[in-house]
């Protein structure tokens, strides 16, 4: 009984943490500021890892031109996440941006 | 002891090339995006033991140099390391816009 | 290994861990030029817990061999179930600094802002850690002319 719970417990704690790497929001010039905020857009770009055998971070580059799609008039605020989503022997890379556009 | 070494080598070689995302980093995207600047800057160590960061000035420098009288604007950066055989890369590379004002 | 010296060190690891740890700053422009500026912090946080880490500890300051062994074991099991790269402790979700945005937005009601500065940091104490996006900024007071 006592090895059953703690067989469930284990798999219970087992792949679903994440880490939040970072999350950084930036703003631009005050005119553009002075614009009524419109829509928040939102991208986002996944890369799977397994033990590290990757050999670009193209997905970075992907979600940035999704961005430049998305706000051709260009952006007032932008917020970039970078997180890892861990998982058994292998992990998800994410990126996340959320902008205001023009 | 050599089946060791062997199994070791083959495990470091299979991963060289292998990158690993630091950080990533954008300002606001400008309307006018005629002009992309792009600039690439990267230090190598060894086992990681690094004793200066100066390869992110000297990515800063390039970037400047090549809109010296406009303005740099939406500036995505990306800092990667990569690895290899006990050796490391650490680069920055960055894209912008040069817009004259 | 003596089981009460371990126990002590274990503590005392605790203990020392209990503190803040910065892992990523960014700093914006900051205009001081168009008028007076009022301060605003959000801040998100999120229960951290190394299980891996916790199990570890507890295998080392267990009393039966047995016991230690079994926690050794889940220690690896948990481990190599959350692999990758990790940022201060794992969390449980991943979409906890999703509003951070939607936040800054709503802080200035002039829509006015500058000097943001975002902050990834972490308060520790051993596996257990709160695990914060904290963004500080500005809201430009704007002086109104007739």
């Amino acid at each position: 009984m006592k090895k059953l719970f703690l067989l469930f417990t284990v798999a219970m704690l087992s792949a679903c943490t994440s880490s939040v790497h970072m999350s950084q929001v930036d703003v631009g010039s005050n005119s553009a500021n002075e614009l009524e905020i419109g829509k928040i857009i939102e991208i986002e770009k996944s890369q799977k890892n397994i033990l590290g055998f990757v050999y670009d971070t193209n997905y970075v580059d992907q979600a940035y031109k999704n961005l430049l799609l998305e706000c051709p008039n260009g952006t007032s605020m932008v917020n970039v996440e970078y997180l890892t989503n861990h998982g058994f022997l292998s992990w998800t890379d994410k990126i996340r941006i959320k902008a205001v556009c023009l | 002891m050599l089946k060791n070494t062997i199994l070791f080598s083959i495990l470091a070689l299979s991963l060289t090339g292998c990158v690993g995302l630091n950080t990533v980093s954008m300002t606001q995207v400008p309307a006018q995006r005629n002009n992309v600047i792009t600039t690439t800057s990267s230090s190598w160590n060894f086992i990681g033991i690094n004793f200066s960061n100066a390869f992110v000035d000297e990515a800063i420098d390039k970037l400047k140099g090549q809109c010296s009288t406009g303005k740099i604007e939406g500036v995505f950066t990306k800092h990667q390391t990569t690895g290899y055989v006990l050796m490391y890369k650490r680069e920055v590379i960055v894209s912008a816009y040069c817009n004259e004002v | 290994m003596p089981i009460k010296l371990k126990s002590i060190l274990g503590l005392s690891f605790l203990l020392v861990g209990g503190c803040s740890q910065l892992h990523h700053v960014h700093i914006g422009d900051i205009d001081q030029s168009q008028g007076t500026l009022t301060p605003f912090t959000i801040k998100v946080n999120e229960f951290g817990f190394d299980a891996a880490q916790a199990a570890q500890i507890g295998s080392e300051v267990a009393k039966s061999s047995s016991t230690s062994e079994d926690l050794e074991l889940v220690a690896f099991i948990l481990a190599i179930s959350n692999f990758g790269p990790k940022t201060g402790n794992p969390v449980y979700n991943d979409a906890y600094a999703d509003e951070v945005l939607s936040e800054v937005i709503k802080a200035c009601p002039s829509k006015k802002l500058t000097g943001l500065t975002s902050v990834r940091e972490a308060t520790n104490v051993g596996p257990v850690s709160g695990e914060v996006v904290r963004i500080n900024g500005y809201c430009i007071n704007t002086t109104q002319t007739h």
